[in-house]
């Protein structure tokens, strides 16, 4: 692999949603990509073409400058299905199931933050050409992509001059454990994933990170 | 981050099995034997985990627990004013029990994270909400703590 600092934007054409929890790595976006391709967890994290160090990407989080923000809710209708045989479920006192317990259409609403921004940028240290060929085919990013929010009408990977761990204030770029931030640490501490799997509660440590603006 | 959360929890309530995500989960969602007799499992309430210990609002039969009857954001605010750079968790519970997902330590007043079964509220302490803006909690104990 031969690596270099780079920065890597996605032109938006609709805004982004997200779950308003994560950061949003490049690192993750790109294991999220080899995984959907080859249904490998292990390959997912093993190939992701970016300087990692003892477990930590070189690979900054998703940074926007917003024009607008917002939050917007989204309704499903769900139908419940059950496996469990009904005449084995404690009947209520009138022998009847209990209401949480049928099939009927349920109405679940989900409601997300939303940003408008004409664009995103990560940095990082990686293989450029293996990055390009990974996001050349997406078109969609972020939460609700079927929806048509977070549509991509252009990427640009172009070399860059930071690292993807520290900003040009010194300021994380991404969670980086307390302990290995060699930055400004004036900056924010809080509890986060810092390696893959960034959903998983058991990779999180005390981390600075980066504003969330 | 769960092995601070089942030191100073967990361990009180259930036999720690090593398994950190199945331990924290049981703590939080089984039933705990009462000090008045009976069982009930963290359906309403409020914790504040430390390193410590922890103190919880619901009145367990579980010696190594404190117990105090604040509400919530009384909890909360005393907690945060006694912050001293250590990490706290600050937990409310509700009928659902709160996912592991959902927890999360404070370690900087400027990124305060009360976790419930809905999410996590991140928020910063050190400043007032935004007009018609900020997190349930963040604007109640800004009232608590006798903010506007």
């Amino acid at each position: 692999m031969s690596t270099q600092r780079l920065q890597v934007t996605a032109h938006l054409a609709s805004p982004l949603v997200t779950s308003g929890a994560g950061f949003m790595t490049l690192d993750g976006l790109l294991a999220a990509l080899i995984f959907d391709t080859t249904g490998s967890i292990e390959r997912a994290h093993a190939e992701v073409p970016i300087v990692c160090t003892d477990g930590l990407y070189h690979a900054s989080g998703a940074v926007l400058e917003p024009t607008d923000t917002g939050r917007i809710c989204f309704v499903a209708q769900l139908r419940p299905a059950h496996g469990i045989d009904p005449e084995l479920i404690l009947k209520n006192k009138h022998g009847q199931l209990h209401r949480k317990f049928d099939t009927s259409l349920t109405n679940v609403m989900n409601t997300y933050p939303v940003i408008t921004a004409p664009v995103v940028t990560w940095y990082c240290e990686g293989d450029g050409e293996q990055i390009e060929a990974l996001l050349r085919p997406v078109t969609f990013i972020g939460k609700r992509r079927a929806s048509g929010f977070g549509c991509v009408s252009r990427w640009e990977v172009e070399p860059g001059e930071l690292d993807g761990l520290t900003g040009y204030a010194d300021e994380p770029l991404r969670p980086v454990p307390v302990d290995r931030f060699t930055g400004d640490r004036s900056a924010v501490i809080e509890d986060a994933a810092w390696r893959p799997a960034y959903w998983d509660a058991r990779n999180r440590a005390a981390c600075f990170v980066p504003g969330r603006g | 981050m769960l092995r601070f959360f089942n030191q100073n929890f967990s361990r009180h309530l259930v036999e720690l099995t090593g398994d950190e995500v199945a331990d924290a989960t049981a703590a939080l969602s089984r039933a705990h034997p009462l000090a008045k007799g009976g069982t009930s499992r963290f359906s309403s309430g409020w914790a504040v985990v430390t390193e410590q210990g922890a103190t919880v609002q619901l009145k367990l039969a579980a010696p190594g627990l404190r117990y105090a009857d604040q509400t919530r954001y009384e909890a909360f605010l005393a907690a945060l004013r006694a912050f001293d750079g250590r990490p706290i968790m600050l937990l409310e519970f509700d009928k659902r029990p709160v996912p592991v997902a959902n927890l999360h330590r404070t370690f900087d007043l400027r990124a305060v994270r009360v976790c419930s079964p809905k999410g996590v509220e991140t928020f910063d302490f050190t400043r007032p909400p935004q007009p018609k803006g900020g997190t349930k909690s963040q604007r109640n104990l800004w009232k608590a703590q006798g903010g506007r």
